[in-house]
């Protein structure tokens, strides 16, 4: 069946409805490593080793599906909704499983379980050997299926389902090797800090319904035309407070850093390629709806380019291998929500595609150095494993520059068409503050690259580096050849194949009258980005590669008050940690202390005057039924006090 | 007859037994009390069937207070009950000596 | 003396005893159990009689067009001797089938009802009256045919969750089952009664009968010190309330929940005696769900009985309860919507941050989840105040799902507590999700679900319920009940934190089910997934119950 939704812009949407051929297969996507999940846990004795073969078998056939689901797509581009059963129904209010299958969705259906694929190979020779490794592949599947969920429903509510799941799996793979504290610890900040966001979520749903009638994303969309201004703005922001839960930006990005307990391929897959770009496919998703109200938008271009630079600045005096990359992440996420506060939707994904090659790559490679340097992550104590880990060396490499912006690979075109679009659009101030967080990228991942690979090593005697399985070399290799060609085989110009390919799928921007900042062409700011880059990559050449760095961090460059705030990362943590849990405490402690000491003593008849009269003793002794009976009376006193005020 | 004359008394008692049920330590008194509170309703039940609702064939209201009664014997059975296996075990009828569990 | 005012002879109701069969089929078998304890060593000399009459009985109702009573009473005739003669020594056991198959024909008998009131055309539509039955004192709408399920099937899931804790505290004595059904006959009194007679001597029996459950363990100072106070406490309540009843009978002149309806809907009623009797009103009933402030009981209580009752309590006590709620603010009520609606949602709001700021500093965790208990009579308000059919189907749906998830996780409280002894606290609960997945697993499932985490039917509960909040425009009262279950889903995780993410003690036994609390265990999870994937089947029902009350 055919249906022709008209979107605001005027754009005919053509919307497929179908059960049969590949679309009608789409529901095995999510089911295939859901299934896997399941099976692996029950028979987790059993199977023993043979779990991650089970588990990689799903995954990949969840990637073949997901393949050929995305050509069909491709090859005859349409919105397909594949239909499913009744979820929930009733008084009006309808739910479905129904799945929704636009050029979007594709993009993400590869990058998720391509990424998902290799990280399920990867896993194979990292974590061999541990005890738990198949409960290990069972959350890897179970990861994978509840973010196709995410990514394939066609309703708010079963995007929630996919949301909160994911927010699951992800608890359970920080926290698998729960036997540090800090590892259950972070698990458990990162739920907390994902539920805060959740709250935003599932208030802006109840909103949606209230405005909508639906929580079907197709009729929000193509009804998000009519809406008042105002209602979008709070419809946006709401929305925008889950989206930077769960992307880890200004103000709740608190949990990514220390979600780096969790295995590294865990943090290549959920930290850097799937799960933080959640919030950024929400966004893009809900695009038609955020044109509606500009302001929200610029309030997000606003928290993406803050978010881009603080933690660009807090990434450059860190010292874990991985701390480095998680807040690279963050920071890259920020380049990906500034894009789509701009209005740029469509080169926002293509940056969460680029950087899900890259990240995934980066950290996959610093999961192959920990693996070498029997775990140690402090990249003072590495350095010259150029020699000894030829493979991850030069993938490493490859990866660096991507993220750095060298051109011609990836994260050069999808970084630089971010900021050419934030120029055109008229925002000149995130601009130059895109910039700059651009040299600070290059910077910082520079100082990362060298500190590791390059010049003498630092490790002593006690470590035997050595080049990681083929296992996980291949993963290595295969991401470092997307993160070169992605960016030129994608969308090399700013109208490339990937930009028309979304056309019908993001918010239009043409209403909203963009104003250039200024004279400047794409011919000048293109150089003006490489520019950046190498500025980047120069100063942390002559910081660290030229430079005697054997003193470890005292060998730094600059030293003061400055880089003291970038080192402890602005003591954002330990605010959080004073406010939120201090607050939270307390107001428990004093209920309970309001419970025993006021209500009881309000209560224990005159008790005041016992305790003058000096029956100190036998107040100790309070009478607790009787207590309970007064307070149910002086709550029944007040109730009829209120009641009675407004007959009377 | 006025309304007022059952409502005060019916009131009185009510209140007295609520006085009773916060200020006796004794957990017969406590139940007592509990009657007391429950005979109010059945003398305002009572008395305002017959005054207000004179013409109501069914007496619903002293109806009412007949179901009262009766399940006030259950209830004041299953109290004592309660209450006799108490000073079995504590040898105790003080409601102030049942404070194991707190807040 | 005043009956003689009664210039007439009192004219007997038509009684459609077919509007009651479910509760008729459970007293009797309550009676029959009890006959049965009583006749310790002869069970057969009451089973024999027992089941001839039920077989007599059950032919005859055949042979009146009425196949699937007749065929209830027919079967539980034939199970009885059955039963007595398989287990001949072993009376806890006969008690324990017996109990649950009553229960399982009460269910069948529901469904029955429910099916023949949807049809309406069919011919046993007279023999079932939806509205009114017995003269106007029972309405078989959608509240009571939902509570009804509610509460037979967290019967029918307590009385094997039960029966290898009571045989292990060596407190299975014979009354327990009786006294289980009776409870439920109460409950489902509750939520069937139409007038106020039957709704306060519905109250009564099922109180009672859990005043005596709750100080089952007669020499656990515990449960005795539960069973005082909730029983003091109880009647205090039920004394307001009454005082509350016998005020809106002064101020209506009417004893039936529509004709109040429709009488304090006039100008001419004296509004400030029936909102005196409303405010008393709300309080009784508030206590008996526990809201806040007349909470105070539950905690102890929940903690001191034996935590099969507990689970009873907390799953069954609160479905009947609001479904009584909802009856008489719905029917009797509707003329003081402006001013109950606002005064609950107030309730409602306290309720739901307190249950949950209280919880969080438990250790004991039946304690803590009677506190979370607390929180979810908040939720279920909201769908109360928002006055609205959705609303209706909402909390009584509420109420099922709650039902099932706290069940589950009491039913795993028992399996720790049967081999550990005593309390159950949090440092009990360190590794073992290492130690014994299995339950771990259902218990983390289980509080997933009440604290709302799709997919599990708590969620779809929550959802239900915010949704029609929303559109009844209490947006206000939504956002803080997400807020209270963000602040709830802590202390949720924090159990399952404990027992995933901490090593356990070696010291420590592992807990042990026995086969009646793993089959109780394993359905209540089974219905916390299924309620919450495919909630459909019950969500029909909750919504047709809407169209029902109406």
């Amino acid at each position: 069946m055919k249906l022709l939704a008209v979107l605001a812009s005027g754009v005919e949407l053509e919307v497929v409805e179908t059960t049969s051929g590949l679309i009608g297969l789409a529901w095995l996507i999510p089911l295939v490593p859901l299934l896997g999940f399941v099976g692996v846990l029950l028979a987790t004795r059993a199977l023993a080793d043979r779990a991650a073969t089970i588990a990689m078998g799903a995954a990949a056939l969840t990637f073949v599906l997901s393949a050929a689901v995305a050509t069909t797509v491709i090859l005859e581009p349409a919105t397909y909704v594949r239909a499913m059963p009744t979820w929930i129904d009733v008084g009006g209010f309808t739910v479905t499983f129904e799945l929704l299958i636009d050029q979007l969705t594709a993009v993400m259906l590869l990058v998720v379980t391509g990424v998902g694929l290799l990280v399920h190979v990867y896993s194979v020779g990292y974590m061999h050997g541990d005890s738990r490794y198949p409960r290990y592949f069972g959350y890897l599947n179970l990861f994978l299926a509840s973010m196709l969920i995410l990514v394939l429903g066609s309703n708010l509510l079963t995007l929630f389902l996919g949301w909160e799941l994911v927010g699951l799996s992800s608890y359970l793979l920080i926290g698998f090797w729960f036997e540090s504290r800090s590892n259950a610890a972070a698990a458990k900040k990162a739920f907390v800090t994902n539920r805060v966001g959740d709250v935003s979520f599932m208030v802006g749903m109840f909103l949606t319904f209230a405005t909508f009638g639906t929580l079907d994303i197709l009729d929000v969309v193509t009804d998000a035309e009519a809406l008042a201004s105002g209602t979008a703005f709070a419809l946006v922001l709401l929305f925008l407070g889950g989206a930077v839960a769960k992307s880890a930006q200004i103000p709740l990005y608190v949990w990514l850093p220390d979600a780096m307990a969790g295995p590294t391929p865990v943090s290549a897959l959920i930290h850097a390629a799937t799960m933080v770009t959640a919030g950024v496919y929400l966004l893009v998703r809900l695009s038609p709806l955020l044109v509606v109200s500009v302001d929200a938008m610029e309030i997000i271009a606003w928290v993406g380019a803050l978010t881009a630079l603080f933690a660009a600045l807090i990434a450059v005096r860190q010292d874990g291998i991985k701390e480095i990359l998680a807040y690279s992440t963050i920071s890259q996420l920020g380049f990906m929500f500034l894009a789509v506060g701009v209005g740029a939707f469509r080169e926002s994904i293509f940056h969460l595609v680029t950087h899900a090659f890259f990240k995934g790559l980066l950290f996959l490679v610093a999961g192959s150095v920990m693996h070498a340097m029997a775990n140690r992550t402090d990249i003072w104590q590495m350095g010259g494993l150029r020699k000894v880990m030829p493979v991850t060396f030069w993938t490493a490499a490859i990866g660096t520059a991507a993220i750095a912006g060298v051109p011609p690979l990836a994260g050069f075109f999808s970084k630089d068409q971010i900021l050419t679009e934030a120029y055109f659009h008229g925002y000149g101030a995130i601009w130059i503050i895109g910039l700059v967080a651009a040299v600070l990228t290059a910077f910082y991942m520079s100082r990362w690259f060298i500190l590791i690979f390059l010049g003498r090593p630092r490790y002593g005697e006690v470590v035997h580096p050595h080049e990681s399985p083929p296992s996980m070399t291949v993963p290595l290799i295969v991401l470092a050849v997307l993160s070169a060609i992605g960016g030129l085989a994608l969308n090399a110009v700013h109208t490339g194949p990937l930009y028309r390919f979304l056309e019908p799928t993001v918010g239009p921007i043409d209403q909203l009258g963009y104003e250039p900042v200024g004279p400047l062409e794409e011919a000048v700011l293109i150089p003006l980005a490489i520019v950046a880059a190498a500025v980047g990559i120069l100063l942390a050449y002559l910081a660290y590669a030229r430079r005697d760095v054997s003193s470890g961090r005292m060998s730094e460059p600059v030293s003061g008050v400055g880089a003291e705030l970038m080192e402890r990362r602005f003591f954002v943590d330990e605010a959080y940690e004073k406010v939120f849990t201090g607050a939270g405490g307390r107001v428990a402690q004093a209920m309970v202390w309001f419970d025993t000491r006021v209500i009881d003593g309000l209560v224990d008849g005159a008790g005041a005057v016992s305790v003058a009269i000096g029956r100190v003793g036998r107040r100790a002794q309070t009478g607790l039924v009787r207590s309970y009976v007064g307070v149910v009376l002086l709550g029944a006193i007040v109730l009829v006090g209120v009641l009675m005020a407004q007959v009377v | 007859m006025s309304p007022l004359g059952p409502l005060l008394l019916a009131t009185l008692l009510f209140c007295v037994g609520i006085y009773g049920v916060i200020a006796r330590r004794n957990a017969v008194l406590v139940l007592m009390s509990v009657e007391l509170m429950l005979n109010a309703v059945n003398i305002n039940l009572v008395a305002f069937s017959n005054l207000l609702f004179p013409e109501d064939a069914a007496v619903s209201g002293q109806i009412f207070a007949l179901f009262i009664i009766g399940v006030a014997a259950a209830e004041v059975g299953v109290g004592l009950a309660i209450v006799f296996n108490m000073f079995r075990n504590r040898a105790s009828v003080n409601v102030d000596d049942v404070d194991l569990m707190r807040w | 003396m005043f009956l003689a005012q009664a210039t007439e002879p009192l004219e007997i109701p038509e009684v459609a005893w077919s509007s009651f069969a479910p509760e008729l089929a459970l007293t009797a078998a309550a009676l029959v159990l009890l006959l049965i304890a009583i006749a310790k060593g002869r069970q057969q000399l009451v089973a024999v009689p027992a089941a001839v009459v039920s077989l007599a009985a059950g032919i005859w109702l055949v042979t009146q067009q009425l196949v699937v009573p007749g065929g209830v009473a027919i079967a539980l005739g034939l199970a009885l001797p059955a039963l007595v003669f398989a287990f001949p020594r072993r009376g806890s056991l006969v008690q324990a089938w017996g109990a649950g198959l009553a229960l399982v024909g009460a269910l069948v008998l529901t469904g029955w009802q429910y099916l023949t009131v949807l049809e309406g055309g069919g011919t046993e539509v007279a023999t079932i009256v939806p509205q009114a039955a017995l003269a106007g004192a029972l309405a078989n709408d959608g509240i009571a045919f939902f509570t009804r399920i509610t509460v037979y099937l967290t019967g029918l899931l307590v009385v094997p969750i039960g029966y290898g804790y009571l045989q292990d505290r060596r407190i299975n004595r014979a009354e327990v089952e009786p006294l289980l059904l009776l409870a439920v006959v109460g409950m489902a009194a509750l939520g069937t009664a139409n007038d106020l007679i039957t709704l306060f001597v519905a109250l009564e029996v099922l109180s009672l009968a859990l005043y005596v459950l709750a100080g089952l363990a007669r020499r656990d100072r515990r449960s005795q010190e539960a069973s005082l106070k909730y029983f003091v406490l109880g009647a205090v309540a039920s004394a307001i309330l009454l005082y509350g009843m016998a005020l809106t009978y002064v101020a209506s002149g009417e004893l039936a929940l529509p004709a109040i309806g429709s009488s304090l809907g006039l100008v001419t009623t004296d509004r400030v005696v029936a909102t005196l009797g409303l405010a008393l009103i709300t309080v009784g009933l508030g206590f008996k769900v526990a809201l806040v402030p007349f909470h105070l009981w539950t905690p102890d209580v929940y903690q001191g009985s034996p935590t099969n009752v507990t689970a009873f309590m907390a799953a069954a006590t609160k479905a009947a309860g609001f479904a009584a709620i909802l009856r008489l603010y719905l029917v009797a009520f509707p003329g003081l919507q402006g001013l109950w609606v606002p005064v609950l949602a107030v309730l409602a709001a306290l309720t739901m941050l307190y249950g949950a700021y209280l919880a969080l500093v438990q250790r004991d965790l039946k304690r803590m989840l009677a506190y979370s208990s607390i929180t979810h009579a908040g939720y279920a308000t909201i769908g109360v105040v928002a006055v609205s059919d959705a609303g209706l189907s909402g909390t009584l749906w509420y109420l099922l799902t709650y039902a099932v998830s706290t069940l589950g996780a009491f039913a795993c409280v028992i399996a720790i507590e049967r081999t550990r002894g005593g309390e159950v606290g949090l440092l009990e609960l360190r590794g073992l999700g290492r130690t014994s997945p299995a339950i771990a697993g259902i218990l983390s499932l289980c509080l997933l679900s009440l604290a709302g985490l799709p997919p599990t039917a708590g969620f779809v509960g929550k959802l239900v319920v915010f949704q029609a909040g929303v559109q009844a425009g209490l947006t206000w009262l939504v956002v803080i009940g997400v807020l209270s279950s963000v602040v709830a889903a802590f202390f949720y995780l924090r159990i399952a934190g404990t027992m995933f993410l901490e090593d356990a003690d070696p010291a420590l036994p592992l807990p042990a089910a026995s086969s009646g609390l793993t089959v109780g265990t394993a359905v209540s999870a089974a219905l916390v997934v299924f309620l919450g994937i495919q909630p459909q089947l019950f969500l029909q029902v909750a919504d047709s119950a809407a169209a029902l009350v109406r």
